[in-house]
């Protein structure tokens, strides 16, 4: 439903921008910040994540609204969990958003994808480490529709309610558009994505053990 | 297996719109072959298209604007659009004819290859034959209606008859008398003598020349055509009348008129073929020979009440009744009309438009229309059109090949009961599919769901009027606003406001987002952003994707 280029929020003056960054940079350090990520290996693996991921956005730009994000911090939610999907959402935002363009949207933006990746953390769309494709597919269109209108709401300050939904209206066909993208996306990466987590998941689980059992001898 | 056959048949249904989009061509009527057909929607065609050795011209018109916006298409030989000019103000069924003029220099001035439009909201337009922009353009008056009668070329200028008037033009433009008349309605214009003719609702024909126009009555009713001009430099017309019509001949000598016959009515426009006055109405087809006098050669039973044609030496001419075709006549040397049969085609319905036929290495081609404004081609080549597509076609060949291994894949996919890898193909292939019908999906879903802002919502009275029934764009910087009118052809708001930026030497910036192009800066200038409206309407959509009437009015607000 952020499809609108005639009405959008409005653009950040310097010292509002800086001060949403510092909030969301804050944020996701916060969300990161937890015994496992001190390990230099396991810090860059979740960089590397988030750097292709942004990267993936920037590329698809041109396709309207086909969102790799999306389903990316969905699985990464249900994998990784709730802090280090917020943490994900919040950065894999920022980075892309400061190539394709900054504006009060990445604020949105950056809470639609956390709260996507809150849901994949409670929907059990990952059993016994398998990507679960049909549940994924019904999130995949839910979370589509969901963020869409999170991110709508950038423009409330600028229109009537009226126009807001209107505003919505409008964006229908760009959040079918989004939710076909999505399952697309699933249906053909969700599993490879998924297992490739489970990998960093894996040597994370590792020295939690065995981290705990210094703990437990010492 | 019933899951299987229901996913086929999804399969299937969306393959068929590729296949019935071909099935619509060549259909054999005779030794005509239809090569295409274009419809122009719930519009009517009511005049003749034209052709050039440049494409084809044809007119819609309509009496509101749901039913769509009165337009004229420039179309290239295959059948595709080349230029579109709208005129949404014109909503009171256009039945000008449009004129073809040949690009020339004279005492005129100078001009290049053109088409004239009269509109029915006054407005007289030159356009050029190869882009569409508007040479020049003239305002007539506006009483109901504007210029609803055919005009006359000759050489270096343009007479036309308007709502209450004659106005005679140079090529470019600069106007050579203006005289007032009767009102007149589809009332065209003709040279005889030393001075122009036209007819008036009124009865009356009117004789102008550069000093004055002078009324002469000929009998109570209405003149709806352009006088026909007869050997002797005297005049035929049909008469429109309360009781049906009447045919007169008159002397422009002696300005005595006398009766050649009575006939049906709601006349339709006549001509002269191999010297026969050829007649038309809701009763009868006639021929009639004038010397001295004129007298009725044959009359054929026909209900016809538009334009009649000469196609490859035999006259044609619509049926104005709802099984619709088209009448075929051969006139003998001794004036007779030999009726040939009717002409009749799948979508055969009311009509006045004529046939425009032409032969080009010895290949007959034929362009037929009727109210229901789906323009044919017809021609007795059979082999395949040979146009320059370029590379438009490629991305297209590729998408619907892409699109049928796709569907392919998953069908065998489907039939080897890999039904996970069959839905991967699947919504690949719908992904693609919705991908390159998305602008088409959103233009569309914008209409429906958006009203439609008149231009006079956001007109402004300081502007000149020659920017009336044209596409403007303003923009609004803090500072100052700068406005480009008389903007013509463009489909969407990006497209006018990057050739409004380039008219003015702005520099504009605009970035591919995943929602659509965004103008990031106008002049360098990006502000807190750029903000657009339409007629007054703040924009939904991105401005790629936000259609623009031909009077759009497009203001561009820096934030």
């Amino acid at each position: 439903m952020f499809q609108s280029y005639g009405i959008h929020g409005p653009v950040l003056g310097p010292v509002t921008g800086l001060v949403i960054d510092v909030i969301l940079l804050s944020l996701a350090f916060w969300m990161l910040a937890s015994p496992d990520m001190k390990k230099a290996s396991n810090v860059l693996t979740f960089v590397t994540l988030i750097t292709s991921v942004s990267l993936l956005r920037v590329v698809m730009t041109p396709l309207p609204n086909i969102q790799p994000v999306t389903v990316a911090a969905l699985i990464i939610g249900a994998q990784l969990g709730a802090r280090r999907g917020v943490a994900f959402a919040v950065l894999v935002t920022m980075i892309s958003n400061f190539i394709i363009g900054d504006g009060i949207w990445t604020l949105y933006q950056a809470i639609g994808w956390s709260v996507v990746a809150i849901i994949g953390s409670s929907s059990k769309i990952i059993i016994d480490g398998q990507l679960q494709l049909n549940r994924t597919f019904g999130y995949a269109v839910i979370c589509a529709f969901l963020f869409d209108i999170i991110v709508s709401l950038s423009v409330l300050g600028t229109v009537s309610l009226s126009g807001f939904m209107m505003y919505l209206l409008n964006g229908i066909p760009y959040d079918i558009l989004h939710a076909v993208g999505n399952v697309t996306i699933a249906a053909w990466f969700g599993r490879w994505f998924s297992e490739a987590i489970t990998k960093f998941q894996s040597m994370e689980e590792i020295e939690q053990k065995v981290v705990d059992g210094y703990v437990t001898r010492t | 297996m019933r899951s299987k056959l229901l996913l086929l048949v999804v399969i299937a249904t969306f393959c068929l719109p590729i296949v019935s989009g071909e099935a619509s061509q060549s259909q054999d009527e005779g030794e005509f072959t239809q090569r295409w057909n274009l419809d122009f929607g719930e519009v009517y065609v009511s005049t003749k298209p034209i052709s050039s050795d440049s494409g084809i011209f044809v007119r819609t018109s309509s009496s509101s604007l749901s039913q769509g916006i009165p337009s004229v298409y420039s179309l290239n030989f295959a059948g595709d659009e080349v230029w579109r000019v709208e005129n949404p103000n014109s909503t009171f069924q256009d039945m000008t004819p449009l004129e073809y003029v040949d690009s020339g220099v004279g005492d005129c001035g100078s001009w290049p290859d053109m088409v004239l439009v009269g509109w029915s909201n006054g407005l007289f337009q030159a356009l050029n034959a190869n882009t569409g922009t508007i040479v020049w353009q003239y305002q007539t008056e506006v009483n109901s209606w504007g210029i609803t009668g055919s005009m006359l070329i000759e050489g270096e200028t343009v007479t036309i008859p308007t709502r209450q008037g004659i106005d005679k033009l140079c090529l470019d433009g600069a106007i050579q008398f203006s005289h007032e008349i009767g009102l007149g309605w589809r009332n065209g214009v003709t040279f005889v003598g030393d001075s122009y003719w036209v007819g008036d609702e009124e009865g009356n024909l009117w004789s102008a020349n550069n000093q004055n126009a002078t009324k002469h009555f000929l009998a109570q009713g209405k003149i709806r055509h352009a006088p026909i001009q007869l050997s002797n430099d005297n005049l035929l017309i049909h008469l429109q009348t309360d009781s049906g019509s009447t045919i007169y001949h008159f002397n422009t000598t002696s300005e005595q008129s006398s009766v050649v016959t009575h006939s049906g009515y709601s006349p339709g426009i006549p001509i002269i073929i191999d010297g026969y006055v050829i007649t038309t109405d809701s009763q009868y087809l006639t021929s009639i020979s004038c010397g001295i006098q004129c007298t009725v050669k044959d009359s054929e039973s026909f209900k016809s009440n538009g334009e009649i044609s000469i196609v490859f030496g035999t006259v044609m001419l619509p049926q104005n009744t709802l099984d619709g075709g088209y009448g075929h006549f051969e006139l003998s040397t001794q004036g007779d009309l030999i009726p040939l049969g009717m002409l009749n085609y799948v979508d055969d319905w009311y009509g006045t438009a004529g046939i425009e036929s032409w032969t080009s290495d010895g290949i007959k081609y034929m362009l037929l229309v009727n109210d229901n404004a789906n323009l044919k081609m017809y021609s007795t080549d059979n082999t395949p059109i040979s146009y320059d597509k370029q590379d438009s076609d490629w991305p297209t060949i590729l998408v619907i090949l892409s699109a049928l291994i796709l569907i392919s894949t998953s069908s065998i996919q489907l039939l080897r009961e890999r039904f996970q890898s069959a839905f991967k193909f699947f919504i690949l292939f719908v992904t693609i599919l919705l991908f390159f019908s998305f602008s088409d999906i959103i233009e569309a879903w914008s209409d429906l769901v958006n009203d439609e802002a008149p231009a006079t919502d956001a007109w402004n009275d300081d502007w000149p009027d020659e920017w009336l029934g044209t596409q403007i764009v303003v923009f609004e910087f803090k500072q100052e606003t700068i406005v480009t009118g008389g903007l013509l052809g463009n489909d969407d708001v990006l497209e006018a406001t990057i050739e409004a930026a380039n008219q003015q030497g702005l520099e504009i910036e605009i970035i591919e987002s995943s929602l659509g192009k965004y103008v990031v800066s106008i002049d360098n200038v990006a502000g807190e952003g750029w903000e657009y409206t339409v007629n007054g309407q703040p924009g939904t959509v991105s401005a790629e994707f936000s259609d623009l009437q031909s009077d759009g009015i497009v203001v561009w607000k820096q934030l």
